[in-house]
């Protein structure tokens, strides 16, 4: 009892863009471990259910997914991944989706994306930003170890294929994905590399991506893929642009597509910080 | 992952004057045909698609600014920026655009601006352009002296004034005198004003003016301008942060002065940066890029003075691996390292050799061996940071020490072995410290970063040291738990443990398919333990069914004789159940068309010297191998009159004694092929007692192989043929 009435101070807390303490960072990511663990790498995933692409530390902006979307665990979410860098709460974002997960395991799913990776992380700002607001980079190692339990993909009813990038030529049925061991940093290719990095590109077969990790993949590829797994259709984020859009599935899988305005600027507010009080040096 | 040389971020100024980002990629410039000149073009990282195409006119006046920032208007009202990542690449499209324009690229500024007036032009173009005057400093003229500054804040040149005039007439000092002045009289208009004119001095990025910001006497002054944020209804009180809540704290003391000074500077400037001031919009990212520096060279600084104080050290190292030293004063010394540690990651790659080197010299690796086994958790989780940088600097250095260590220090006092047990021993429900020190084994055990290594035999060294002694320890609670019919504990710290264990063993053992290793796995039947879990997982999609399969489907890939014939020999009850995928189907397929082959080449073969042993031949120091093998004979002996042992005591016996057995791998011999059938569990072959046969094989096979030896510790490209190179074509050059 103790511990979810916790759980559910820390979800107000992260809803307020305010971070959680260190050990309370340790303890979500210990119990996250817990159910990720058991995941598939390609969940099974009910409708209806609402499908979001990349926040990248937009937390201003997944706060106004929710509003337009609607509340977990009112609503059933997937979100395809690269929740972290760029943005400047990366932390609050990928915390809060974190302990949504663990408080509402059934309502909510994440899978994995490129910028769920340490050496991503490195460069585009989620490991900076970390050692700023906890003044150690702990709560960096603690949310990367997890990243590596995230699962790799999801399928919805059986019918839609969701992945954050897309397909990999080692590929061919869902079953493949199966024997990947995916705790592991993303590496730099190989099916699972593929899965994250890839793109979809207006052209037959397969290219060369300009990214330098993943494949380019032609309409072939993509019916060939779904016949041979009778899928309906691939659902990938990945190239987001600057548009704030959310995929609503119904129970009869019927897609609604809703865009919605980034929240605006004035309501971002001052990220909460936490300097160290204790120094050596 | 592409180059970030040239990745940039585009803007656009929008009718509100605000910048819109218009997406991050690759700037290039070159000619197009279309625009008939050398253009700037920008293609979207994340896409591919064009964001930008833009002819470098003759006459567009271009701004570069802060070193990373390239600005410019496009036709008559329509603002454009590039924020580049490094600036490197600002620096060479810079230097392109100039050289379109005809200019010298050390300008900041391609061409006059026309809308401005002669004056600006005049003050543009030249260093003797007049100075800006600032008005008097008073109270009444804090809005005046605010306005100047910000419409200073969007030209390069006048800001370079403002901050000659702001140095030269001391004028800081002289607006902190004023903010004490408004502070006294509650003139809350005034310290609003002051706020944003600090705010923007900041935006100024000079070295010169944060020299005098940042000083004993004028810190705290700035910092309660800043506390005065216009928007806010009560002011933040981060002077009495850093005044009352703030603890500096000395684990030895530091007598230098200016050392002194530096550390309480550096942690005041940090807080500035880090809570005081506003986190940058996007478009401000560049702009501090002073104020980082001054903390970066700050850093620096401390952390060479520290250096260079030989005293300070050696007191400290003293003092941390004496036993009357109190715990509580240990904990300080550990924390005062990690913060040196964290410090020196600023250091350049010579510096940061040094340094480790000076830490190395010191004895920081025969501290930890105490610190990483104190009690007090602090202390624990601090050294295993330690550890952490260390390691992730340089593996070698600790392999080094373990390889030096081998011959006169007590096993469970060894640095590796004191990781190990307080791996297996972390009592963390969370298991925190077990999963930081699996990445630090899993970093001193990764063959790859031992490739470019000097000391050419740390590979074979440290790989047999580790899997002859510590893994013992390290799966101990694996074989513990598997003994009887069902697992004794299944709780989750528990399973987590185990399998944080059988990842790093068990995995990376297999990757390096070196045959001795395989044997070991053979031999102690060590994939017991994984079916068990496999089986008890029950086909459930899951981590763990993925990892196994993995684990399985890389010995199909690449074709690891020894492993795949162990597998289907000993577990094919178990596998045959599973089709929901296809590798061991696969497997099977692949064993019964080895074992064909096996028998095809028997009959034309009278060298029957199982393949797998002379392999595994190739790859060891003769002589080593021998003692090994005797030692190993010898206990054999023991054993098998102690015998008809049960499976787990077999298991644990040959997983402490570490030897070299060949028992199972009689398997891979076409003779017995047909005695040892696949209902066989053990994994010693009952039926035949091959130890003299074989031993003598062996030497034969060492006698003669000897020629075709590639050298172990040779050159990396011969290392990888060899242990890529299945056993078969070696038996074909040789026989």
């Amino acid at each position: 009892m103790a511990e979810s009435s916790d759980l559910d101070r820390q979800i107000e807390q992260l809803k307020k863009c305010e971070i959680i303490k260190e050990a309370e960072v340790k303890a979500l990511c210990a119990k996250a471990r817990e159910i990720l663990i058991e995941e598939s790498n390609v969940q099974r995933v009910d409708s209806p259910v609402t499908v979001c692409g990349d926040i990248h530390g937009q937390f201003y902006d997944l706060k106004e997914l929710f509003k337009v979307g609607g509340d977990v665990p009112e609503t059933n979410y997937l979100f395809m991944g690269d929740f972290v860098d760029r943005g400047f709460y990366s932390v609050e974002t990928f915390l809060l989706l974190l302990a949504l997960k663990v408080r509402y395991p059934d309502r909510i799913t994440l899978i994995r994306g490129n910028h769920e990776s340490r050496q991503i992380t490195q460069v585009y700002g989620f490991y900076d930003e970390c050692l700023r607001k906890y003044g150690s980079i702990t709560v960096w190692r603690y949310c990367t170890e997890i990243f590596d339990y995230l699962s790799l993909s999801a399928i919805i009813d059986g019918k839609i294929f969701c992945v954050h990038g897309g397909l990999s030529p080692s590929i061919q049925t869902l079953d493949q994905i199966r024997t990947i061991d995916r705790k592991q940093e993303v590496p730099h290719d190989g099916p699972m590399c593929d899965l994250l990095w890839s793109d979809p590109e207006d052209t037959q077969g397969w290219g060369v991506s300009p990214r330098g990790a993943g494949y380019l993949f032609g309409s072939d590829v993509v019916a060939q893929f779904n016949s041979a797994n009778d899928i309906d259709m691939i659902c990938r984020a990945h190239q987001c642009g600057n548009v704030a859009a959310i995929l609503e599935l119904n129970e009869h899988l019927q897609r609604d597509f809703t865009i919605f305005e980034a929240a605006p600027q004035e309501s971002r507010g001052i990220p909460s910080k936490k300097p160290q009080a204790d120094y050596f040096l | 992952m592409t180059d970030t040389r040239r990745r940039v971020k585009l803007y656009a100024l929008n009718a509100d004057r605000q910048w819109d980002d218009r997406g991050t990629g690759h700037v290039s410039s070159s000619y197009v045909d279309r625009l008939k000149g050398i253009s700037l073009l920008v293609r979207a990282e994340s896409d591919g698609s064009v964001l930008l195409e833009s002819r470098i006119q003759p006459d567009t006046a271009y701004q570069k600014q802060q070193d990373t920032l390239i600005v410019w208007s496009e036709g008559d009202n329509f603002d454009l920026a590039l924020s580049f990542q490094e600036k490197a690449g600002c620096d060479e499209i810079w230097e392109k655009i100039c050289q379109v324009q005809g200019k010298d690229p050390s300008v900041e500024i391609t061409q006059d601006i026309v809308e401005e007036s002669e004056d600006e032009r005049f003050d543009d173009m030249s260093d003797a352009a007049p100075p800006i005057e600032l008005p008097p400093c008073e109270l009444s003229r804090l809005e005046d002296i605010n306005e100047l500054i910000e419409n200073c804040l969007t030209s390069p040149m006048r800001k370079e004034k403002l901050a000659v005039a702001l140095e030269s007439e001391g004028y800081i000092k002289k607006l902190l005198n004023l903010f004490r002045t408004c502070e006294d009289l509650e003139n809350i208009e005034g310290l609003h004003h002051l706020y944003d004119i600090f705010k923007n001095i900041f935006l100024l990025n000079k070295n010169a003016l944060f020299e005098v910001m940042f000083s004993d006497d004028t810190i705290f002054d700035v910092v309660g301008c800043l506390e005065y944020e216009p928007t806010l209804s009560q002011p933040k009180r981060h002077r009495e942060y850093l005044r009352q809540l703030a603890r500096f704290k000395q684990a030895i003391p530091i007598t230098n002065t200016e050392l002194l000074a530096k550390i309480h500077q550096t942690y005041r400037v940090q807080y500035i940066q880090d809570v005081v001031l506003p986190t940058p919009s996007v478009f401000e990212d560049n702009m501090l890029s002073t104020l980082s520096s001054f903390i970066f060279f700050n850093k620096v600084e401390i952390v060479t003075l520290i250096q260079d104080d030989e005293k300070f050290l050696t007191e400290l190292f003293r003092q941390l691996t004496d036993e009357a030293t109190l715990d509580s004063k240990r904990r300080d010394l550990v924390l005062f390292l990690k913060e040196f540690c964290n410090f020196s990651q600023n250091l350049q790659p010579q510096g940061k050799e040094a340094f480790y080197k000076t830490l190395t010299a010191l004895g920081i690796l025969p501290a930890l061996e105490i610190t990483l086994a104190m009690n007090d958790a602090q202390t624990k989780t601090a050294s295993i940071d330690i550890l952490t940088y260390i390691v992730e600097y340089s593996p070698s250095v600790v392999r080094d020490y373990t390889l030096q260590q081998i011959n006169n220090t007590e096993q469970d006092q060894m640095l590796v072995n004191v990781i190990v047990a307080q791996l297996v021993g972390d009592s963390d429900p969370e298991l925190g410290g077990a999963v930081q020190l699996a990445g630090v084994l899993r970093l001193l055990l990764d063959p790859e970063n031992m490739l470019a290594s000097v000391n050419k035999s740390e590979k074979t060294d440290f790989l047999n040291y580790f899997y002859k002694n510590s893994i013992g320890t390290l799966i101990a609670p694996l074989l513990a738990n598997t003994i009887g019919e069902r697992p004794a504990r299944e709780d989750y710290r528990t399973v987590q443990l185990l399998g944080l264990i059988l990842e790093l063993f068990m995995r990376k053992i297999i990757a390096l398919k070196d045959e001795f290793y395989n044997r070991y796995i053979i031999k102690g039947n060590l994939f017991a333990p994984v079916f068990d879990a496999f089986v008890r997982n029950n086909g459930r999609y899951n981590l763990l069914d993925s990892a196994i399969l993995e684990m399985f489907e890389f010995i199909k890939l690449e074709d690891i004789k020894s492993l795949c014939s162990h597998v289907v020999e000993n577990f094919s009850k178990e596998l045959e159940a599973i089709d929901y995928v296809q590798t061991f189907k696969a497997l099977k397929l692949r064993y019964e068309q080895h074992q064909d082959k096996l028998k095809d080449r028997d009959r034309t073969t009278i060298d029957s010297v199982p393949s797998i042993l002379r392999n595994s031949r190739y790859r060891r120091d003769q002589r080593q191998l021998e003692e090994e093998e005797e030692l190993w004979f010898n206990e054999e002996e023991e054993y098998d009159e102690d015998s008809k042992s049960h499976q787990q005591q077999q298991q644990q016996q040959s997983v402490l004694n570490n030897n070299t057995s060949n028992n199972n791998i009689t398997s891979q011999q076409p003779q017995i092929n047909n005695s040892s059938s696949t209902t066989n569990e053990s994994p010693i072959a009952s039926d035949i007692n091959p130890t003299p046969a074989i031993g003598t094989v062996e030497k034969t096979g060492t006698a003669l192989f000897k020629k075709g030896l590639v050298d172990y510790e040779g050159d990396s490209d011969e290392d990888d043929d060899d242990s890529e190179s299945s056993p078969s074509p070696k038996r074909q050059r040789l026989s």
